[in-house]
């Protein structure tokens, strides 16, 4: 998918510019504001209300969380980038490749052609992903932002949509990019332990996070508010439930007693712990591997030393040191990019849980107290 | 001497005794149909490595006849020949052989009778005759066709085989080497024929009649000896002629002739059984105790000497004859006490006889050491059976001669014992027990009851301490008070080992954990570590006989998960596995460890003990775990293995060996058909290898309802909410009070959620079902335990101090730490061993199970 994306996107440098030779004069009072040339960092992240139930809906519907994600489209403005718009890209399911690849390249393209067609932002400005219990930590997420980061005005972000929570009644939305240590560290394509320690990097070292706005116009706030305000029938005699109707009732899931996603959770973390456990053994044989070459090649050249002691002893001409790498295919340092994502998904998946077992263990007070036991 | 021996003999890769024989017999062969040729040699010789005992005796045979002949033959010729018109005549006829061999180009069959012509010549100089003019004649027409055959030979390059090119060669250089020795008669040869020969004939006209027949000598030589060959004869003629032949074998003569035979000794081309034979004959007009301990010294040294390479034992007749004359060193030792045999003496003079009087102190030293003879007669004995087929007759007959060895054996620890020499004493009392320690009462009471017979005999013996027990133990204790570290150790392991096979599980056991032999065991040479093993083993068995089966289980487990139960116990090779490949000297090391097949512990019956005790241990605990999680943590991978292997078996036919039987019971077991699975297991022919099997078999039967119980208690407790407990014991025909106390143990041990109902005599289930968020938050607590373990001895790992974790944390944790440690120091020790030679594999045995031994006893000291 990240290839796909990657060629689908504009050249870096061809996202802003072509406009340049017609530019009108920019008033002055937003001169200050707008940054032809990328100068101004992204600080904050604006989501249109039209953006967010978009992506929830997608998210919603979509056959499996990893599935759900798109494109965001927008411009940004002093420090702060406003997404307008967005479109879900098709997921496909064990196609080879290649096709599936090229047919979400054609798909992208006709997307946005359609959207410049009709007068709509059609820059790209980053991507969504669909996750759950907030372990959003994987491969290709990595992978598709850095590609992102590396071709898109100001890097792009990715927005990231926690469906568990939403469906607990907070909706969760986080943007993130990726740090300048971790890019380096992956351009290089060096996850060695000595990599990870110059570059600071653990797994929440990966990612930074910038603040999330959600902006509604004016029309929608004012609707939104008439939907949540409670109205007063106007018949006096009205039983007191019917008195008040809102559009909008109140919900009170917040006090179901079950705790719908631990199982769920549970599972997922126990999941990801294997995954890890595994990886680590990986790493542990590769660095057994490693040792032992090592050791082979030390030995080697210790003995190539005294022998070369002895001969010099004995009035001989030494032997020509050799290309020890040469001789002994000592394997590189194993990435430890794999291991560490999984503990990220671990730590996310931890984090939930505690938030979920905590408000169920309050409940459980609140419940054991109301019962008067 | 004689330059065609010396080029032979490195060229021939047969045993030193085979070769005389087989060379004579060519020889012979050769002279009587002149066609003896390289192919009939090459088929001789590959016969001969083939079997080589059978060979010998054979060619001895063979050879026997064939001289016979010859002599009839030549006995004939006698009347009307004299000695040297035969000599030449024979000479004559070798000539003829090479020119017919020099005619088909066959340069072995010519290199070969050139050799005995140069012998013959050699001879004929050894009487003072001067060389016939044949000789000189030959030697110059060799050269030429020599010659002309090398220029063929280069000229036509592939015409020659190998062995024929080598031959060509190889003649070149003693033509070379005779022409030069003769050249001044060549030249006179060459010059004028006539004149040489006429010359040669007046030389010899005067002559009286040649001093003496070879043949004669040669009679009077080896006339019990067959296996000599005709240039040795040359060889003895000289040493045996200096003094006159029947000079020697006088009382006064000994010292020379040992002096000589000792000079002899160790050199290329002494011939080991004539000096036997020698000493021998010194040995019968010794006189004097102190000849007779000199020649017998030698005399032992040289029949141990006999077999030049170390992988080849001792013939058994040789064997008899040193251990006859141990024996009989001894006696005159033990006897006089004037006379001793030391290791370390002062300088004496060889050559002068010494009485008592004249030496110091009255008593007179000589240098040998008879531990050391006693030694190696045990070691050629074991080597001996070795290599005797152990399925045979042979080796029965070759095993009775064992009473005669532990009776030497007793009888130089008598000696010891009286000349008070605590080290050999130390060793030779472990000769002893190591004949002991191994064997059923029956078989040391027959051991023992030789000794009577001796006129001197150890202060340790069976009737004095009334049973084996007490005859080990006292061996043992003797070993226990020296100061040997090694003797003390494998004494210790003898002992333990003879408790373990007299059922004495409880000692044994007690005496192995307090040795603590476990923690040193890996840094023992092979040998003991061998004899480690054998312990256990034995310890792991005896618990099985007396019904100890969890010990048993515990106890046979680390040997078997190695999975190279014949190699641990050196009662087999070791498998070649593809990563290592053994170098010929592992191998040989390896072969020379095996246990002769006597003393094997049988692997199929050990096998099937720890099968049946496996089976035992762990169907009812699979019963009683549920989640797949713990089902992969086996208490025992073999038998996990071929359980596993037996549920995926589509079809299973009825059982055949003792593991399908075993398998099948398994699974009766597991269903809770305990009579067929007793059947089965008592079905298995191999427990009539067992002692006491009537009282083994009906012990298994008693667990097998036991483990029965248990089982369906823990396969089908979920489908009841009570169960009366006198069905249970209908159906496991056991009593009610047994069903009971074993419902009461499961619960005891929180094994089963039940309790008992005394009045209604039933069992009440109670059942307790976690929901899967319980199950799954029980599992995410293990998991991130041995997170947390693991990040801890990584942590370690890196901070790198292998007791920085025990130095730092204290009290109880401290020991858990240690032994972490340690597993992990043996971890790294292995890897940086790199799975090398068989120390290394033995060690780890030893040392898993001194971990599990170490455990045992922290346990027992918890309960």
């Amino acid at each position: 998918m990240a290839e796909a994306l990657a060629a689908s996107l504009p050249a870096p440098q061809a996202a802003p510019t072509p406009a340049a030779p017609t530019y009108e004069a920019i008033p002055a009072s937003m001169s200050k504001v707008i940054d032809i040339e990328a100068e101004i960092p992204v600080t904050c992240v604006q989501l249109d209300g039209l953006v967010v139930t978009k992506i929830i809906k997608h998210c919603r519907d979509a056959p499996s969380v990893s599935s759900a994600h798109g494109l965001l489209l927008g411009l940004d403005l002093d420090g702060t980038l406003e997404i307008s718009n967005s479109f879900p890209l098709p997921h496909h399911v064990a196609d080879d490749d290649d096709k599936s690849n090229k047919s979400i390249a054609r798909y992208q393209a006709s997307m946005l052609r359609s959207l410049k067609e009709v007068q709509s932002d059609d820059s790209v400005v980053g991507f969504y992903q669909a996750t759950s219990m907030g372990a959003f930590f994987s491969q290709a997420l990595v992978d598709t932002q850095a590609i992102h980061q590396d071709r898109l005005r100001h890097g792009g972000i990715v927005v990231v949509h926690d469906i568990t929570t939403t469906a607990r009644g907070t909706a969760s939305f986080r943007a993130f990019r990726l740090t300048k240590a971790f890019l380096d560290a992956y351009k290089r394509n060096n996850f060695s332990t000595s990599s990870l320690i110059s570059h600071r990097l653990t797994f929440s070292s990966i990612m930074e996070e910038i603040p999330v706005k959600i902006r509604t116009n004016a029309l929608l706030s004012s609707f939104l508010t008439t939907l949540t305000q409670p109205s007063y029938s106007p018949l006096p005699d009205v039983s007191p439930v019917q008195a008040v109707s809102t559009s909008l009732p109140p919900s009170f899931s917040t006090l179901n007693l079950g705790t719908p996603g631990l199982t769920k959770n549970l599972e997922q973390i126990i999941d990801s712990l294997d995954q890890y456990k595994t990886e680590e053994g990986n790493l542990a044989y590769l660095q057994r591997q490693i040792a032992r070459e090592k050791m082979r090649a030390d030995s080697y050249v210790a003995k190539r030393k005294e022998e070369n002691a002895a001969r010099v002893a004995q009035g001989l001409a030494p032997l020509p040191e050799e290309d020890i790498s040469r001789m002994f295919k000592i394997p590189h340092d194993p990435s430890r990019l794999e291991s560490m994502l999984l503990l990220g998904q671990v730590d996310a998946y931890a984090k939930s849980l505690a938030v979920t077992s905590s408000a169920g263990l309050v409940k459980m007070y609140a419940a054991k107290a109301s019962s008067g036991v | 001497m004689s330059s065609g021996d010396e080029d032979a003999a490195p060229s021939k890769p047969i045993t030193p005794a085979a070769k005389p024989a087989m060379s004579r017999f060519l020889r012979t062969a050769g002279s009587d149909s002149s066609s003896s040729d390289s192919e009939s040699e090459d088929e001789d010789e590959s016969e001969i490595s083939e079997d080589e005992g059978q060979e010998k005796k054979k060619s001895r045979f063979v050879h026997g006849g064939s001289d016979s002949d010859a002599s009839d033959e030549e006995e004939g010729k006698r009347v009307v020949k004299s000695a040297k018109d035969k000599r030449l005549e024979e000479m004559e006829a070798t000539g003829k052989v090479m020119d017919n061999a020099l005619k088909i180009n066959d340069w072995v069959a010519i290199s070969t009778e050139f050799d005995k012509l140069a012998r013959m010549v050699q001879r004929q100089q050894n009487v003072a005759e001067p060389v016939p003019p044949f000789y000189i004649r030959t030697l110059a027409g060799l050269e030429g066709s020599l010659n002309a055959a090398l220029a063929k030979e280069k000229e036509a390059k592939k015409k020659m085989n190998a062995s024929n090119a080598k031959a060509l060669t190889a003649m070149k250089q003693k033509v070379k080497k005779t022409v030069k020795e003769y050249e001044k008669e060549i030249k006179q040869f060459q010059t004028d024929p006539e004149e040489f020969e006429r010359a040669y004939a007046v030389s010899v006209q005067p002559e009286p009649v040649p001093i003496k027949d070879p043949r004669r000598t040669k009679k009077a030589v080896d006339d019990g000896d067959e296996e000599e060959e005709e240039e040795e004869v040359d060889d003895d003629f000289t040493t045996v002629g200096k003094g006159g032949k029947t000079m020697q074998f006088t009382s006064e003569g000994i010292f020379k002739g040992l002096q000589l035979v000792q000079e002899a000794r160790g050199k290329k081309n002494t011939d080991r059984s004539e000096q036997i034979r020698i000493l021998e004959k010194l040995l019968g007009v010794a006189v004097t105790s102190y000849q007779r301990i000199r020649v017998l010294l030698a005399l032992v040294s040289s029949r141990f000497d006999y077999n030049a390479s170390a992988a080849t034992h001792m013939p058994a007749s040789a064997w008899l004859s040193a251990q006859r004359e141990i024996d009989q060193l001894v006696s005159i030792i033990a006897s006089d006490p004037s006379y001793t045999v030391q290791e370390v003496t002062d300088d004496y003079d060889e050559l002068e006889e010494r009485t008592p009087a004249d030496s110091p102190g009255g008593v007179v030293r000589i240098r040998g050491s008879i531990i050391s003879f006693v030694d190696r007669l045990d070691d050629e004995f074991t080597k001996s059976l070795q290599n005797i087929d152990p399925h045979g007759t042979d080796y029965i007959d070759r095993l009775k001669d064992e009473k005669g060895l532990y009776c030497t054996i007793c009888r130089a620890q008598a000696y010891y014992e009286l000349s008070e020499q605590p080290d050999p004493l130390a060793r030779v009392i472990m000769r002893r027990l190591e004949h002991i320690y191994s064997k059923p009462d029956a078989v040391v009471q027959a051991l023992e009851s030789s000794l009577s017979a001796s006129d001197i005999s150890p202060r340790v013996n069976l009737a004095a301490q009334g049973s084996t027990g007490g005859l080990v133990q006292a061996l043992c204790i003797h070993l226990y008070k020296g100061i040997n570290s090694l003797l003390r150790t494998r004494a210790m392991l003898c002992h333990i080992f003879h408790h373990a096979l007299h059922n004495d599980f409880y000692t044994a056991r007690d005496m192995l954990l307090m040795s603590h032999l476990q923690e040193s065991i890996h840094s023992a040479d092979v040998a003991t570590q061998i004899l480690y093993n054998r312990t256990v083993v034995q310890l792991g068995l005896c618990a099985f006989r007396c019904g100890l089966i969890k010990e048993a289980q515990a106890t046979l487990q680390d040997i078997f998960t190695t999975q190279r139960v014949k190699e641990l116990l050196a009662q087999g090779v070791h498998q070649q596995r593809y990563q290592q490949v053994l170098s010929p000297e592992q191998e040989k090391a390896e072969r020379q460890r095996q246990l002769p097949f006597h003393m094997h512990i049988n692997t199929e019956l050990l096998e099937a003990a720890f099968l049946v005790s496996s089976m035992l241990v762990e169907i009812p605990l699979l019963a009683s775990i549920d989640s797949e999680e713990l089902k992969r943590k086996a208490i025992s991978k073999p038998f996990r293995r071929l359980l596993d292997f037996a549920d995926r078996q589509t079809f299973t036919g009825p059982p055949e060996s003792t593991r399908d039987h075993i398998m099948q019971a398994s699974k009766a077991l597991q269903d809770g058909d305990w009579e067929k699975c007793r059947d089965l297991i008592q079905s298995i022919k191999i427990w009539s290898l067992m002692p006491e099997v009537a009282s083994v078999k009906e012990m298994l039967a008693k667990r097998i309802q036991e483990e029965g119980l248990r089982t369906y208690l823990f396969t089908f407790a979920p489908h009841y909410s009570t169960l009366s407990l006198s069905l249970l014991s209908r159906t496991f025909a056991l009593p009610l009070r047994t069903v009971t106390s074993v419902v009461s143990k499961m619960i005891w041990n929180e094994e089963l959620a039940a309790s008992l109902d005394q009045a209604a005599g039933v069992v009440v289930f109670h059942r307790i079902e976690l929901s899967r968020a319980q199950q799954l938050a029980l599992s995410l607590a293990d998991k991130v335990n041995t997170m947390v373990e693991q990040n801890e001895k990584a942590l370690d790992i890196k901070l790198g101090g292998g007791g920085g974790w025990g130095d730092r944390t204290d009290g109880n944790k401290g020991e858990k730490r240690g032994e972490q440690t340690q597993e992990r120091r043996g971890r790294g020790e292995r890897r940086g061993v790199g799975r090398g030679g068989a120390r290394g594999r033995g060690a780890r045995f030893a040392q898993g199970l001194g971990n599990q031994m170490s455990g045992q006893q922290s346990q027992r000291g918890g309960r």
